[in-house]
């Protein structure tokens, strides 16, 4: 009940006759009917002149902005909405004008549709189309009362508004009323669950002239040929009769160009600027501005502008301008068609049975699932399931604070709303048993790091293609949900009344047409009719004015063009031969990154592919650029040195690197040398490697009922080793190690939850990057929980104003920490058991800890990942970090690292009481003297790495990997 | 009948049952007089967003906050032609 039901509704209903297609297209078909009808009828009522109304009919057709809103944005109900209001607004006029009931009552019912369409349109279309109709009225009538436009005075004005308030108290409070009553549902739910969603940036709120991409969609495409006869919309709209829409014009303008005035901003106050998506305010100035210019192109196709352009500049010119006109109206279609036709912002379509297939298998529906990169097809998915997801789409409906604290859309896509977005969903990703969240389907290879560095595990692909993802111990949802239940009249409410209003209008509306087309009445013209325009002289100044703002528009359409194209083309200053070569990599073109290359750098273009296609790694195969800087550092004609800054967006964490490189100048154009890859071959040709494998068999029959516990393997035994709460700087923390004392290879959850001295319960969080998810028998991982802003029992105080996944916001707390409880879960797990990752000379300074990796395995490692433990004098661990590598390892190959270690830390221990850690539900203590009575403590710490650092004295060095594609 | 030739079937009964709706409408405000501009209006809309909408309206997407540069780098590597003209001017 958070959005005006009817459109779907229609939809549902018309989907039992020929499936959902059916429904949506059909509604789709009614949408473009009623909208230029709609458009028809508006115009009729402003000029009083069904042939310039009709012009306007065919014009709004091959409008940009309609084309636009139907076609890329594909907003329906905002479709619907403004149509049924135009529809509306001649039986509004009648009712004011004439006083007669029946129109007030068709009036009222078609503003009922209206507003069970779309709430947003009724509320501001009262305000911008309502208003300044109301305010046309009075000035028709007064002009009734006198004889010319002259004559009506403000005074005057005021008499006649005085007369007729009645009626437009009584239309007002009706509307106000029904607005009220049929969407009852909608603001008790708004008012049960007040939208807490933080603003989600949205393109039309964009300041037009710094994001010229959003300046482009959200105001050059919608306007489009409008924008050359805006002076005379004005010039119309604020003769005296139209006055009121003239302001009201005035202002729409003015809120569709989102942040590049502070004027919208102003207007609407912050909060509705935030929450409102302004491209609608552009939308519906085009519609008013509709009936002015199919009365323009009327005048000037076969009216008095015609004859005064013919007079003054001859017929040639007249034809040549409408030419241009035309041409400028049909290649605005071609360029708007064509940009929701190049556009990838949807995935390529997902065959869903399979998917569907695998979550009703096997009792999969009892836990949630995730998409990630479906974009819209998440819908699809989630029609046709039982099982629950933990995303969705509609901003305003959700409640988990895990979503409306984040300015995202929606997990499914995080990747496109940077650091904030990632973050999300790694908050999802690592605390997962707290959503039931079990399965997740990868449409997106960019998740695939981060999903197994939260300890997910890989389970097959399915035959679409799509990865399955799964965490092992993840109980199932309850059976009996929390739910909050509406009453029963609201429901009644929600399902009645938007067909009910449907029903009224149409029966309304639709019988006097019958009764007029069958002839059983005779029609008398409608009240409007009586005031029409003069159309037999057109203005001098108007036509001056026109043609001095259409060589304006044009000088600054080619200027732009021409800056564009200097501060884009490719190889024209070394700069832009480096940002484009980044760009071309960034996606993936590297057909066109190879163009940038030195031609006379004696490297083939098949050696340069084979060069790009063997690098792998997180910053070659999992980032994203999100900005470039480059200066140059040395230059001379044909020559020069670059310094670039790139900071990319991994699924992981933020990355920033600082390349050199150099430029030459060939034949006028700027090229990229080439880099030097390293030479280093493996000696042997063919390496051999002998494996433990592990088989999970169960003692399954197959069978439809409920798995038997006897299916469940035994969890492995884990030990705490040590666990720790500590304080680092400002925040809190919980480290220690885990060790598997079992014999079979172990999936490791640990779960930490902190407590204050009134054994409250603080906060909760699971280890996330920093610790091994799976260890093989006998291995041991350091760990480090951090307590993300999510975990806290008291959001509000710790949501960090920018998330960044490795950064980490302090948290202010008026209660303390001092007790922690930690808790292991085990799981047999045989996948991602790769451990042939060796270390070497290692070399530690007070600052950086320098090394080597070599795989000496027989797969391509895609991430590294090393893990580090801090020591006191003592020998007692006080802080775990870790470092991702940017690059990948290739099988027998080796790569370098360095760490930077932590300058000045304030790390205090709170707390190392052991006694409330648990494994697999068990005391630690216990379980741990059962398997493993005698442990050598030295063991762990006797071979520790001697560091010169004033808090640190030894560390200890672990090493962890990600294979992106296992063979 | 397999499902794809109902769905065809589906899709011309719908489209009949449209223009029929279509002539039913625009013969009411025919009876007026006959709008020959309207009745244009409304076949063209039919003609051309019927036939389009099939391809782009379930691939819509109102959010444009990632695709925005992606518009960019289209308009861009296009932006050679129109550019042309002030270098020539």
């Amino acid at each position: 009940m958070s959005y005006p039901p009817l459109v779907h509704q229609t939809i549902g209903a018309l989907s039992l006759i020929g499936g959902l297609k059916f429904g949506l297209f059909t509604v789709a078909f009614i949408s473009i009917l009623l909208f230029i009808t709609g458009i028809y009828k508006y115009s009729l009522l402003i000029t009083a002149n069904r042939t310039v109304a009709g012009y306007a009919a065919i014009l709004v057709v091959f409008s940009s902005s309609f084309l636009e809103t139907l076609h890329i944005f594909g907003q329906l109900p905002s479709i619907i909405g403004v149509s049924v209001l135009m529809h509306s607004l001649p039986e509004i006029y009648l009712w004011l004008k004439t006083g007669k009931y029946k129109f007030f009552f068709t009036s009222l019912s078609l503003i009922a549709v209206t507003v069970t369409s779309h709430h947003v349109t009724p509320i501001f279309g009262m305000l911008f189309f309502i208003f300044p109709l109301i305010g046309t009225v009075i000035m028709d009538i007064t002009r009734e009362k006198v004889t010319s436009y002259k004559e009506v005075t403000f005074l005057l004005f005021i008499r006649t508004f005085g007369k007729q308030l009645k009626r437009n108290f009584a239309f007002g409070f009706s509307s106000l009323l029904i607005i009220i009553v049929c969407l009852l549902p909608y603001w008790i739910n708004s008012k049960k669950n007040p939208i807490t969603q933080v603003p989600i940036p949205h393109g039309s709120r964009d300041n037009f002239l710094e994001v010229t991409s959003s300046g482009l969609v959200f105001f050059t495409i919608p306007w489009g040929v409008l924008l050359l006869i805006l002076p005379y919309i004005f010039y119309r709209y604020f003769s005296k009769r139209y006055l009121f829409f003239g302001l009201s014009f005035t202002m729409l303008v003015i809120l569709g160009t989102g942040d590049t005035t502070p004027i919208p901003r102003l207007i609407l106050g912050d909060a509705a600027f935030n929450i409102l998506t302004l491209d609608r305010f552009t939308f519906w100035a085009t519609v008013m501005a509709m009936p002015i210019f199919g009365e323009f192109i009327y005048r000037f196709v076969e009216g008095d502008l015609k004859a005064l352009i013919q007079e003054r500049f001859g017929a040639v010119y007249h034809r040549l301008l409408g030419g241009f006109i035309a041409l400028l109206y049909v290649s605005m279609v071609i360029f708007t068609m064509s940009l929701g036709y190049f556009r990838p912002s949807q995935p390529q379509k997902i065959n869903m049975l399979p998917i569907v297939n695998f979550l009703s298998q096997d009792s999969h529906d009892h836990w949630r699932y995730l998409t990630l990169g479906f974009g819209d097809q998440m819908a699809l998915l989630a029609a046709q399931t039982n099982a629950l997801s933990v995303d969705g789409n509609y901003h305003s409906a959700r409640r988990l604070p895990e979503l409306t604290t984040r300015p995202i859309e929606r997990l499914e896509n995080s990747k496109f709303k940077g650091i904030a977005g990632i973050g999300s969903l790694q908050q999802f990703l690592t605390t997962p048993e707290k959503y039931n969240l079990k399965y997740i389907f990868s449409n997106d290879k960019f998740y695939d790091p981060v999903l197994f560095f939260c300890g997910w595990q890989r389970l097959s692909k399915l035959e679409n293609g799509i990865m399955v993802w799964e965490k092992l111990n993840v109980p199932p949802i309850s059976s009996i949900l929390p739910k909050e239940d509406v009453a029963t009249w609201l429901k009644l409410m929600w399902g009645i009344i938007p067909f009910l209003t449907l029903v009224i209008a149409f029966i309304l509306n639709v019988q006097p047409l019958i009764a007029n087309s069958l002839k059983t009445k005779v029609k008398t013209k409608p009240a409007y009719f009586n005031f029409q325009n003069d159309y037999t002289k057109f203005s001098k100044t108007v036509l001056k004015v026109f043609h001095i703002w259409t060589l304006l528009l044009i000088l600054i359409l080619l200027f732009s063009a021409h800056l564009f194209y200097i501060k884009n083309d490719t190889q024209r200053s070394p700069e832009n031969v480096v940002k484009a070569y980044y760009d071309a990599l960034d996606i993936k073109e590297i057909n066109r990154s190879y163009t940038y290359i030195d031609p006379k750098s004696n490297l083939s273009q098949s050696q340069y592919l084979l060069e790009i296609y063997v690098t792998d790694g997180l910053l070659s195969s999992y980032a994203k650029l999100d900005a470039i800087a480059t200066e140059i550092t040395k230059q001379t004609d044909s020559l020069a040195t670059l310094k670039v800054e790139t900071k990319w967006i991994t699924p992981l964490e933020k990355l920033s690197k600082t390349d050199f490189k150099t430029v030459v100048k060939r034949n006028g154009k700027w090229f990229l040398k080439p880099e030097k890859k390293s030479l280093d071959l493996p000696p042997d040709q063919l390496y051999i490697k002998n494996t433990t494998s592990y088989f999970n068999q169960g003692r399954r029959r197959i069978t439809t009922e409920q798995t038997h516990h006897e299916d469940v393997l035994k969890q492995p035994v884990l030990e705490i080793v040590s666990a720790k709460l500590i304080k680092f700087n400002k925040r809190y923390a919980i480290i220690g190690t885990v060790q598997n004392i079992d014999n079979v290879p172990a999936d490791v959850v640990l779960k930490g939850t902190l407590y204050n001295d009134d054994d409250k319960e603080l906060a909760t969080y699971n280890a996330k990057h920093i610790v091994k998810h799976k260890l093989m028998p006998k291995e041991i991982s350091a760990f480090r929980i951090n307590f993300e802003g999510i975990a806290w029992s008291k959001i509000k105080d710790s949501i960090p104003k920018t998330f960044n996944p490795d950064e980490f916001t302090p948290i202010a707390l008026s209660e303390q920490p001092t007790k922690f409880n930690l808790q292991a879960a085990g799981n047999v797990s045989n996948s991602d058991l790769f451990k042939d990752i060796v270390l070497s000379e290692v070399q530690t300074t007070s600052k950086f800890v320098n090394g080597t990796l070599f795989n000496s395995g027989i797969q391509e490692i895609t991430v590294p990942q090393v893990i580090i433990t801090f020591y006191n004098k003592e020998k007692e661990m006080i802080w775990v970090d870790n470092l991702f590598l940017n690059e990948g390892i290739r099988q027998e190959r080796k790569l370098s690292f360095q760490y930077s270690i932590p300058k000045n830390p304030v790390i205090s221990l709170i707390n190392n009481d052991m006694s409330l850690c648990f494994v697999n539900g068990l005391p630690n203590k216990d379980i741990a003297a059962k398997i493993l009575p005698n442990r050598n403590k030295n063991h762990t710490i006797e071979r520790l790495q001697r560091v010169q650092h004033p808090l640190f004295s030894y560390l200890k060095i672990e090493l962890n990997n990600y294979i992106g594609n296992p063979k | 009948m397999n499902g794809s030739l109902v769905k065809l079937y589906l899709y011309k009964l719908t489209l009949k049952i449209f223009i029929f709706t279509l002539l039913f409408i625009t013969n009411l405000y025919m009876k007026e007089k006959s709008n020959k501009y309207l009745i244009t209006a409304v076949i063209l809309a039919v003609l051309f967003h019927g036939t389009t909408i099939f391809y782009t309206l379930e691939t819509t997407y109102d959010a444009l906050i990632h695709f925005l540069q992606i518009i960019m780098q289209i308009v861009g590597s296009n932006l050679g032609i129109i550019s042309g003209i002030p270098v020539l001017l």
